[in-house]
């Protein structure tokens, strides 16, 4: 095929130049910043002081930094596990011919559709509350009254009724991510096996999950990613005042960038170093999956 | 040749879209312009020197003033605040650019002012006027001066905006007060006929209300810190907050340990709603739902509950208690606003500060005050909502204000310590010795 150089470099130069002054650029100024003390966000650079390390050496010393970290951790380990084991599961039980696949993949799918304030809302008022909550009401209509007397939103729950809800709201998109994994397999190698003598255990241990270990590693990098930005459901949950039990990273972030009610000093080169902290960490569970799980096997 | 055109023609139209998606859209816009070429006319003949009232001045018209709002366009606010834009633009011949940005402003207004962004007023939380945005804000002084601005304004917040600014960076309006509200029906019925002043005569309440069957007080997760930065400021007073919040020693304060205490025995007698500390809004709810009497809280609540729960509570409020012993009186409190300010790149800046004025002083501020359940900002507008009528002499009475929680937001990492600590607190699973220990090892 013939190549023009010139209409190439006409088509790319708008997408390039975009790309180097949205995305670029402010990168780069992050990553300059997090060594500077700089108060506001957008401040002339001729108001900035060199610091050096002491940003990202500040805010390892702040407990509620390290709390933050703390709780993302949990969210990135015990929500993972329950989110990806649960899609899975789901995906595996929807693709074994069950009746009315398309209804329950678009039920499960359903959360993602709602915005995530809707849904964290829900969960506080309907499904959490302590007077009216559909969790008291269930436990109190059995008898259960131990039960039905737990506080979801007390200090000690709160965490994780707030990981309880996000995970209900993710299970959906990671369970179509596994769906359309499995459907790539081809149908005779089941057949196959199921000729050899192989139960549905046995298939799935031998073929499903050995074929998937792309699709995994994709919705591990998706979780993984999405578990650092965890912001709208922190949010939500300690709606005027920021708690620790429920901060995460990116939440303390903006609280020092931008402030928050009555709290007017602000703290922009902080917050650079958190956000290139942040991007170093996904950038290194990117590397690890990477080594870990090779795409050099068979897959479809 | 003809694969070049098209090549070309495709080209150009994706260089045009991705500027067009780039160009500003700032949120909602509404560009009022009718009437301005008629009031331009009627303007021209008025140029004479400017009003000393706070009626705008006959400009000579054909300004464009750009208005960053801090509302959404189809808030009550923003209604009231169209309405005098209208009014401004016939008599000034002056056109107004509202750009609706809401609650967002407070991340982009910054930036906007720090790029040198067109924009000739703006408004935001008025303590982040006087503190984040002053450096970028138009002096107001003078213009204030000529406008008789002081008669118009309730003293405590320019004078706090002068605090915060060193000078007059900001008009505030809407303001909020802030103190116990209560159901008076509820304390008719307990038999409680003097509002209580000292901390006793809110105990004796407090128990008559039990007795009467209802809970006496509401606390929602959002407020502890609000609750507990009273019960702290009434013993040290704010500056002495701000002092343990900076330098630490709450484990020598006997003032921290006295409120603390003082918390406790609330918890303890049983006088917080059985489901306290909720979260938020549904705690503040039990008010509306009149299984509960009091709240501490401030003069937006009874609005907010009444909308929740289509309540119809004749409502009361008294200042906060003073407490045994305690540095401050009951005549302080949490008072704060919304602020306009003018950035000091605006080349309108006095036309910008006439539809200031329009808006927050006169019959705007009365409208406002009325259609938004809020205190009047210009104390000769007398008139008060009725459902926050009941605060009208403990406001007035005011001698000195606080900030949002009460000096415990000097130190952002601290206060998120405090906040969780006071909710064990408020849960009855910490004492008061071991919630001032708790915040102590963390201050140090």
């Amino acid at each position: 095929m013939k190549r023009n150089k010139k209409m190439i470099i006409a088509f790319i130069t708008p997408a390039l130049v975009t790309f180097l002054v949205m995305f670029v650029y402010p990168v780069i100024r992050t990553v300059i910043m997090s060594f500077f003390k700089v108060e506001s966000l957008t401040a002339s650079t001729s108001e900035w002081q060199f610091a050096g390390l002491d940003n990202y050496i500040g805010i390892w010393k702040t407990p509620i930094f390290r709390t933050s970290m703390i709780n993302m951790g949990v969210i990135w380990l015990v929500g993972g596990v329950i989110v990806l084991s649960v899609s899975l599961l789901l995906a595996v039980i929807l693709t074994s011919g069950v009746r009315f696949k398309s209804f329950f993949r678009a039920a499960i799918y359903l959360p993602n559709v709602i915005s995530a304030v809707a849904l964290a809302i829900m969960w506080i008022q309907y499904v959490f509350s302590k007077k009216y909550g559909m969790l008291t009401s269930f436990f109190r209509a059995l008898g259960l009254d131990n039960l039905a007397k737990i506080s979801w939103l007390d200090s000690d729950m709160k965490f994780w009724a707030m990981l309880i809800a996000f995970c209900f709201g993710a299970v959906g998109y990671y369970m179509l991510i596994f769906l359309s994994g499995i459907e790539q397999i081809p149908q005779d190698l089941f057949e196959a096996a199921t000729i050899d003598g192989a139960n549905k255990m046995g298939q799935f241990a031998h073929i499903t999950l050995p074929l998937l270990k792309g699709v995994f590693k994709t919705n591990l990098t998706f979780w993984s990613i999405n578990t650092m930005m965890f912001f709208v459901w922190s949010k939500m949950f300690s709606p005027v005042e920021t708690e620790a039990s429920t901060i995460s990273p990116v939440v303390y972030m903006y609280n020092i960038v931008f402030g928050t009610k009555g709290v007017t000093q602000r703290d922009a080169g902080r917050g650079a170093a958190i956000g290139v902290t942040m991007a170093l960490f996904v950038l290194i569970i990117f590397f690890i999956f990477n080594r870990v799980l090779k795409d050099d096997d068979l897959e479809y | 040749m003809k694969k070049k055109v098209i090549s070309a023609v495709l080209c150009t139209t994706m260089a045009v879209a991705m500027l067009a998606g780039c160009g500003s859209n700032g949120g909602a816009k509404s560009n009022s312009t009718s009437k301005a070429t008629s009031a331009a006319s009627s303007a021209a003949e008025s140029t004479s020197a400017k009003s000393k009232s706070t009626e705008p001045a006959k400009a000579e018209g054909g300004k464009n003033l750009v208005y960053w709002s801090m509302w959404n366009e189809t808030e009550p606010q923003a209604e009231v605040i169209k309405d005098a834009i209208e009014e401004y633009q016939t008599e000034s011949g002056n056109t107004v650019t509202v750009e609706w940005k809401g609650r967002d402003i407070s991340t982009i207004i910054q930036a906007a002012l720090d790029a040198g962004e067109t924009i000739d007023l703006f408004d935001e939380d008025y303590q982040r006027v006087g503190q984040q945005y002053a450096s970028k804000c138009m002096d107001l002084e003078d213009m204030a001066k000529a406008a008789d601005y002081e008669t118009h304004s309730v003293e405590a917040l320019p004078t706090a905006l002068r605090g915060w600014a060193g000078s007059l960076k900001g008009i505030a309006y809407q303001p909020y007060t802030s103190g116990i509200f209560y159901n008076k029906a509820m304390f008719k019925e307990a038999g409680i006929e003097k509002e209580p002043a000292t901390w006793t005569e809110f105990l004796d309440a407090c128990k008559k209300l039990k007795d009467a069957g209802y809970a006496p007080l509401v606390q929602d997760d959002a407020y502890v810190l609000y609750s507990y930065g009273f019960q702290i400021a009434r013993h040290l007073g704010q500056d002495g907050v701000v002092d343990l919040c900076k330098n630490g020693g709450w484990a020598e304060s006997e003032g921290a340990l006295a409120a603390a205490k003082e918390i406790q025995s609330l918890v303890e007698s049983g006088y917080y709603s059985e489901y306290a500390p909720d979260a938020y809004p549904n705690n503040e709810n039990e008010i509306g739902y009149e299984n509960a009497a009091m709240i501490v809280n401030a003069s937006w609540v009874p609005s907010e509950i009444t909308n929740n729960t289509k309540c119809d509570i004749e409502w009361g409020m008294f200042n906060y208690p003073t407490v045994d012993g305690g540095k401050d009186p009951a005549t302080v409190a949490n008072v704060g606003a919304q602020a306009f300010a003018i950035p000091d790149n605006s080349k309108n800046g006095q036309a910008a500060f006439d539809l200031i004025m329009k808006i927050t002083t006169g019959a705007f501020d009365q409208k406002m005050a009325l259609d938004t359940q809020s205190i009047p900002a210009d104390p000769t507008n007398e008139e008060w909502p009725e459902m926050i009528a009941g605060c009208k002499d403990a406001f007035n009475a005011l001698t000195n204000v606080y900030d949002w929680n009460m000096g415990l937001n000097t130190d952002a990492d601290l206060k998120t310590v405090i906040q969780d600590n006071l909710m064990k607190l408020f849960e009855g699973k910490m004492t008061a010795e071991e919630f001032i220990a708790a915040v102590d090892a963390a201050s140090k």
